[in-house]
Formats: structure tokens, C-alpha cells, sequence
């Protein structure tokens, strides 16, 4: 069996994300893959068990060096993929004629042009930011581009973010889970409780969506919000005195608290403002609310109609005011059952066209193939 | 003037070396056991209760202790706290303090609350405390100002315990293994005050011939050096360690004016620093007043409130381009870069407690400058170990041992904590090499549970 290592920025403790399981359970009947998960905290390096290590952050400059140090054989491997680090990328294509892998670069979101947006959108001048921007992501390009394969999120996310990029491209989604799937719980509560999960900012417009919802004339709904960003969500919520009491604030620590939180709910939100970084891939919440299956009013994009169909199994709106008020209202005159049968949809749908199962039998395939 | 002859010499009377000294008088079948110290007692130097933290490192609250490194320190710690247990000696010098690991903010937070779920089952008496447990145990380091009416802003979450003991004397205990090792054995175990070693030869009978400041020789069959950053220096006199260079570390303290915090305070630390975090800590030797500390100045001298040792600084430094390296990519780092910068700038007198003040803020935010006054006379030096094979600073503690008879031990923290684990390896080597019998189950009894 051919050997991956994948090294991602990510830290020890961190719930790692929903792609975790393509690499630690579904690759792997394709693959032997060891993770290296980095920390900030402790002073040496861990092996976790067999196929995680734990490097300190410091050694990040001459992770090799460390891995070889702790009788890590960098021989064995056949690929090394780094997730988003392009230091670290460079660092393992310097050693790729030494130890003979294919060198891969995972790309998995903008998140520089993203930090750059969220400041302009605090007001800030970002003039300098774009200029350096610019400028690090032509040279970005150079050593992706020295890279034997390109793993984007998506097709988008290639042409629009990194567009220079000619190497073979290996497309690696977030995807649903087949084996983490948890069965919607229908609540006692007579309302329809919606759901949002993930980051809160001003570039994610979450006003426009509160603003929807102070407009209902019919009160029986609750909106549960799941999100790292408490004290700017209660700031946020402060605005809407209406409707604050509607909405109950949480910040779920683990996939599985996040996933039982939505489990309880009936509609998951997924609605963004109508930027490339959004609609160049499938929000993970997406994938997060139909893991429950619980079904998702979301913006409609190119890549959210090739999966999904409106009114079959999610809903789609447009990102004003008026049409999220009307979307809602609408969905607040739907029987739970009709609720749940959209939901159920969804989670099939997903099951067919964007599961790990077959999305790892597609990169293994396509790895072997380079 | 050759004076005696003996099984084993032992340079060096810190905690180490009285450790080492105290195992072999009591558990092994030597015939002879010598001890050389440089100063007019036991544990002058990095030993002596004012020049460390006097904390058993267990691994529960550093949090910068893999669950790999925290199993071996465990081991080491309960050694010392035997050892106490033994000779009554609870209360007098070894003590029960409650103590914490805090996280400060998001990421720390969540950092502790893994942390402890993983290492709970190491140690099952940590506890998991809140902000409201927090304002109960420790109130000083949850309020923002001394009325204690303002919850500071940020998270903050803490695991720890005060069911254990967690803090020794260290002088004190380099004293008891000394005197326990004289009284537990018939065999001489001779002790020799202001005896400086200043070269070690090895003769073509494979023993050695070790040579004193006064022209004073022993000679002896295996010898071990535990002399701190100077046990390098005489490694280097002799040829060996030559991969390995020394940086001596001085951390300094600052203490309150009265009993401040009710335990052990220590933060999350920062992975590229081989130094512990900021931490608060009781003073067992100045009624429980809080010590902060400890900075980290790198000093050009191998023992700190002593003269000289600055020639013996520049040559265990072994300064080449590797270690030139091993500076570069420290200070090329912005973090680090700034921590020496600023310990620096915590050593300048007027602008010292000022800034101090702001960092052992993190910890208590109420604190402010008339709270505390510069520890005169505190503190040590760490002999952290420059690795210029693998070019990088070693954390923690490192050992010479050629196979030959002899050992060369730098034991920065958590040496002391160590002290008695080290000492077993020691001797361990030490009787296969000379040939001698060890009472094993004595010694997992006595020292083990």
C-alpha cells in the first residue's frame, strides 16, 4: 500500500473540521496516511500512535529534520501533502528529490483574501494588505506550481484563487460522512427552531438575516446560533430587541456537541453574502446540518444548485432582506413532516454525489495515477 | 598530594549529587563513596531553596509536559516525595500547596480543557476549575481590580489540585540525602567542603585521578560529575560532550509584600521557550509571601551570586558557527526574539518592576508595582544545553557517558525534581560497570510505589 503523509497547519487539539475523517478513516483503505498535527504548547514531539504525530510549533521551519530525528522514515512515504502552509510547502519540496515523494499542496480556503475582506469590511485600510497580498500569491503560485498535484476545495476555488495554478488538480471537498451520520430528533417545542452554525463577522452579514427575521409576523420560531464568536453574536443580538429572547447563543466545543445541537433543530441556515469566497465551494455547515438531517435554506450558487434543488431537498434564497423574509415566512407554514422529508433528501442526496467513501476512492485513484 | 582512593566520587553536593550519593550508600554493595562540593556547604548553588522555584515538576500543571514526558516526571516526583515521606520529612521541608495550570483567552481555554481531559486519567486527582470555582480558591487571579467586584474580560479556565505535595525545599532535602546517606551505611562516605575540582584525567588502569584547586588528587573507580554548567566544562577539559554547548540561563523573582496567592499559579506555556511560563508560587522560605518569576537573562558566568566564572562561561559555550546558528534561528524567531528582549529589559533597574508588573498581570490583574519588590539575592542559573549536532537548544536535562567509568550530568529544570530517577540511572550504570550488587526491592520500595 502507498504511503501519504499529510501535514497540516492545524493544531493538536483542534475538532479538525469535517475533512478529517477523508483522511483519518476513509483514505486510508486506499492509503497508509500519518497525520502531523502541530503545538504551540508542548515541548516535544508526541507520537500519538502509530499515525499521529504531534510536532511543536517552533519546529515547523525543519519539520523533516524533527520527524527524521524521532526515527520517522521520510523514505517510506510516496506523497507529502501540506495543508495550506506554503513555508511548510516549500520546506518539503526541498527534501522531495532527498526522500523521493510526490509533493501535494491542499488547498482548502482563501484564508488571507478572507482576513483581508473582513477588515475592509470593519473599515479598515487594507490598501498595503491587497499590495503584499499580490505579491505573496504570485510567489505562492511559483512554488504551488512546483508542487506534483493541486488539491483545492473546489473547481472554483482553483480558477478564482489561485488561477495560475497548471499542475494536476485533485479536487478534495468537505463531503458528508457516512458513518457520522445522526438521525433528526424531533423536538417537543411547537416552533421551528432554525439553526446557524460557524463564524460570525461583518463580512458574513449576519444582520441582514436577523433584519429577515425581525420582519415575521409569525412569532413561533427560535433561532439556535453555534459559533466561536459568542461576544460578537451578542453584541449583534443586542441590536434586534425584538427578537433577542428568540435566540439562544451557543459555542459547541466538539463535532459531536455540534452535531447534537443541530440534531435538535428543523432548518439549518446557510445563507452568505453573494462573495467568491462563499460560493466557490459548499459551506461545511451544509454538510454539517443534512449530517442530522436537517434541511438547509441556503444561497443559491453554482455550486450549491449542482447539488441541491429547491424545494426538493433545500431551499434557496437570495441574500436581501425581502426574499429571506418571504423564504422564511414561507417555511414557517410547513408541517414538520414536510420538514423532516426535505431533510431526509438532502442527506440522500449528499450520500450520492458528495460522500468520503467514493470522494477518497476518487483521490486515491488520482494519486496513483501521477 | 594524592588523599583517597574510593569506589565512587561524586562532584558536585547539589540535589543531584547528594541523590546519587544517598542511592549508592544505601542500596548498593560499594565499598566507598566520596562526595567533592566546591562551597563551604551543600547546596549553594541552583539547589538552595531561594535560587529555584522549589516545585515537585510532576507534569500535572507544566503545560508544556507531553503525556509521554509527564508518565517519566511522575515517576521521578513521587521519588521525591517518598523520599520525604520516609524521614518524616512533610511539613518541614516538603509541602502541600494547591496549585493550577491557568489559560488565560480562547485558545488557551480550550488547550487546558483538552489537556485535562487527556491527562486525567494520569492523574486522577486533577480537577477541572471554573470561574466560579476560580473566585472561591483564588480569587485574586479572576477579579480586575483588589475590591474584587470586576470579573476580568477574558475566559479563563484552570486545572489543578490541593490534595498533593508540591513543593520542597530543595537545600534542605541536598542536606537529608547527604546526612541519611552517612547514617544508612557502614561504609565510609566521605563528604570534603571547598574542594574545587579543576581537572579529571583518566589512567591506563581505567581509574581516575580527579584534581582539586588546593593539589589535592583522589582517585577513583567511577566518577560522576553533577555540577551544574560546570559539568560540562570539565567534559570538555577531558574531550568529551564536544557536540554540546552551554547557555546559562539566570532567572530572577519578584515577591509580594505578604501572603498574596493561595497556591501555585503557572500558565500555559509557550512551546518555543524552554523556560517555565511566568508562574506564582508560596515561598516556602519567606512566610509564604507569592514569588513571580522567573525571568530569563542569558548571563555571561556559570553561577550566579558568586565571582568570577565568566572565562569558564566562553569556553563551555564551545562557540563555533553551529552555535551561531542555534542563535540565529532563535532570534530570527519574533516571539523569542521579543522574551529576550524583553527578560532583559526585567533586569533594568527603575523600568524592571513596571514591566514585570505587566506580564505578571496575566496572573493576577489587579497586581500593580507597590505589590511586589525585585527578590534580592533569588534566583539561579539554568544550564540549558546547546546541541550543535542537531543544532538546537536542548530542553531540559542531558548526560555525558562515554561507557567508560565516568558521567557528566547538566541537570537544568526539572533536574531537581529529578533528582532521584537520575541518581537510579546513575547507579544503575554504575554497578553493572563496577560489578557490585543493589537491592533492588528495597529501592522500589522505599522510592517507588
Amino acid at each position: 500500500m502507498q504511503k501519504l503523509l499529510y501535514i497540516t497547519d492545524q493544531e493538536e487539539y483542534v475538532d479538525h473540521s469535517f475533512i478529517a475523517p477523508l483522511f483519518e478513516i476513509y483514505l486510508k483503505k486506499y492509503l497508509s496516511v500519518d497525520i502531523v498535527y502541530f503545538t504551540e504548547f508542548k515541548s516535544d514531539f508526541t507520537c500519538k500512535d502509530e499515525y499521529h504525530y504531534v510536532v511543536p510549533a517552533r519546529y515547523k521551519n525543519v519539520l523533516l529534520k524533527e520527524l527524521k530525528q524521532n526515527n520517522i522514515d521520510l523514505h517510506s512515504y510516496d506523497f507529502v501533502m501540506v495543508r495550506n502552509s506554503i513555508a511548510l510547502m516549500k520546506h518539503v519540496l526541498r527534501y522531495r528529490d532527498t526522500y523521493h515523494y510526490k509533493a501535494l499542496y491542499r488547498f482548502s480556503f482563501p484564508k488571507r483574501k478572507v482576513q483581508i475582506k473582513c477588515n475592509e469590511a470593519e473599515g479598515k485600510n487594507q490598501f498595503l494588505k491587497r499590495c503584499m497580498h499580490s505579491i505573496q500569491t504570485k510567489k505562492e503560485m511559483k512554488i504551488i506550481n512546483s508542487c506534483d498535484a493541486f488539491l483545492p476545495t473546489s473547481k472554483k476555488m482553483h480558477e478564482i484563487y489561485r488561477p495560475e495554478v497548471t499542475i494536476p488538480r485533485i479536487i478534495c471537498s468537505p463531503a458528508i460522512n457516512p458513518a457520522a451520520l445522526h438521525e433528526h430528533q424531533q423536538h417537543d417545542g411547537d416552533e421551528t427552531r432554525f439553526v446557524y452554525v460557524g463564524t460570525l463577522d461583518k463580512i458574513r452579514e449576519f444582520n441582514t438575516i436577523l433584519d429577515a427575521f425581525s420582519l415575521l409576523e409569525n412569532k413561533s420560531w427560535k433561532l439556535y446560533i453555534s459559533t466561536r464568536d459568542v461576544e460578537f453574536a451578542h453584541t449583534l443580538i443586542e441590536e434586534y430587541p425584538t427578537i433577542k429572547e428568540k435566540i439562544r447563543i451557543y459555542n459547541a466545543k466538539t463535532k459531536d456537541a455540534l452535531l447534537a445541537l443541530i440534531a435538535k433543530t428543523d432548518i439549518g441556515i446557510a445563507l452568505l453574502p453573494d462573495l467568491p469566497i462563499y460560493s466557490s465551494s459548499t459551506p461545511v455547515k451544509v454538510f454539517d446540518y443534512y449530517s442530522s438531517g436537517v434541511p438547509c435554506l441556503m444561497t443559491q450558487s453554482d455550486h450549491t444548485s449542482t447539488i441541491f434543488t429547491d424545494e426538493r431537498d433545500a431551499w434557496f434564497s437570495d441574500f436581501t432582506i425581502e426574499d429571506i423574509t418571504e423564504k422564511l415566512n414561507y417555511l414557517l407554514s410547513l408541517s414538520k413532516e414536510d420538514i423532516m422529508q426535505i431533510g431526509a433528501k438532502g442527506q440522500a442526496r449528499l450520500l450520492d454525489v458528495k460522500n468520503y467513501e467514493t470522494l477518497a476512492k476518487n483521490i486515491a485513484d488520482q494519486l496513483t495515477a501521477l | 598530594m594524592t588523599k583517597n582512593h574510593y569506589d565512587v566520587l561524586i562532584v558536585g553536593g547539589g540535589i543531584s549529587g547528594t541523590a546519587l550519593f544517598y542511592e549508592l550508600a544505601k542500596y548498593t554493595s560499594l565499598t566507598s563513596v566520596c562526595l567533592l562540593e566546591k562551597y563551604e556547604a551543600l547546596a549553594t548553588l541552583n539547589s538552595k531553596g531561594t535560587s529555584n522555584s522549589q516545585t515537585i515538576h510532576i507534569g500535572d500543571i507544566e503545560t508544556n509536559y507531553t503525556l509521554e514526558k509527564a508518565k517519566v516526571t511522575k515517576r521521578t516526583a513521587k521519588m521525591v516525595e517518598k523520599f520525604c515521606l520516609q524521614y518524616n520529612l512533610q511539613d518541614k521541608i516538603m509541602f502541600s500547596h494547591q496549585k493550577m495550570a491557568l489559560g488565560v483567552g480562547d485558545k488557551e481555554v480550550h488547550f487546558i480543557e483538552n489537556r485535562y481531559q487527556e491527562f486525567k486519567e494520569l492523574f486522577p486527582y486533577l480537577e477541572l476549575w471554573d470561574v466560579e470555582k476560580l473566585k472561591e480558591l483564588e480569587p485574586k487571579i479572576v477579579y480586575l481590580d483588589k475590591a474584587q467586584t470586576k470579573i476580568r474580560p477574558e475566559p479563563i479556565i484552570a486545572m489543578g489540585t490541593n490534595t498533593q505535595y508540591t513543593t520542597v525545599d530543595y537545600g534542605a532535602m541536598s542536606e537529608a540525602l547527604a546526612k541519611e546517606a552517612q547514617k544508612a551505611s557502614g561504609i565510609p562516605t566521605d563528604i570534603f567542603y571547598n574542594t574545587q575540582v579543576v581537572d579529571i584525567f583518566e589512567k591506563e588502569d581505567k581509574t581516575f585521578e580527579v584534581h582539586c584547586k588546593d593539589g589535592t588528587i583522589y582517585t577513583a573507580n567511577f566518577v560522576v560529575v553533577n555540577a551544574g554548567a560546570h559539568s560540562l566544562f570539565l567534559a570538555h577539559r577531558m574531550g568529551y560532550g564536544k557536540h554540546m554547548g552551554c547557555l546559562p540561563m539566570a532567572g530572577s523573582f519578584y515577591m509580594t509584600q505578604s501572603h498574596f496567592l493561595n497556591g501555585k499559579v503557572y500558565m500555559v506555556q509557550n512551546n518555543k521557550l524552554p523556560f517555565a511560563a511566568l508562574h506564582g508560587d508560596p515561598d516556602i522560605l519567606a512566610d509564604g509571601k507569592t514569588r513571580f518569576g522567573p525571568t530569563a537573562l542569558m548571563l555571561p558566568k556559570l553561577e550566579r551570586f558568586k565571582p568570577g566564572t565568566y572565562l569558564d562561561f566562553f569556553k563551555t559555550l564551545n562557540f563555533d558557527f553551529h552555535i551561531v546558528k542555534i542563535f540565529w534561528d532563535l532570534l530570527k524567531d519574533s516571539d523569542i526574539r521579543n522574551y529576550v528582549f524583553k527578560n532583559f529589559l526585567f533586569e533594568v533597574p527603575l523600568i524592571n518592576k513596571r514591566l514585570f508588573v505587566q506580564d505578571a498581570k496575566k496572573i493576577v490583574p489587579s497586581l500593580d508595582v507597590d505589590d511586589i519588590t525585585y527578590a534580592q539575592g533569588f534566583g539561579g542559573v539554568r544550564p540549558q544545553v546547546l546541541d550543535k549536532e542537531k543544532e538546537k537548544l536542548m530542553l531540559g536535562e542531558a548526560s555525558i557517558n562515554p561507557g567508560n567509568g565516568i558521567i557528566f550530568n547538566m541537570t537544568p529544570s526539572p533536574g531537581a525534581t529529578s533528582c532521584l530517577g537520575n541518581a537510579e540511572r546513575d547507579m544503575l550504570v554504575i554497578v553493572k560497570y563496577l560489578g557490585l550488587n543493589y537491592d533492588e526491592t528495597q529501592f522500589l520500595k522505599d522510592l517507588t510505589e
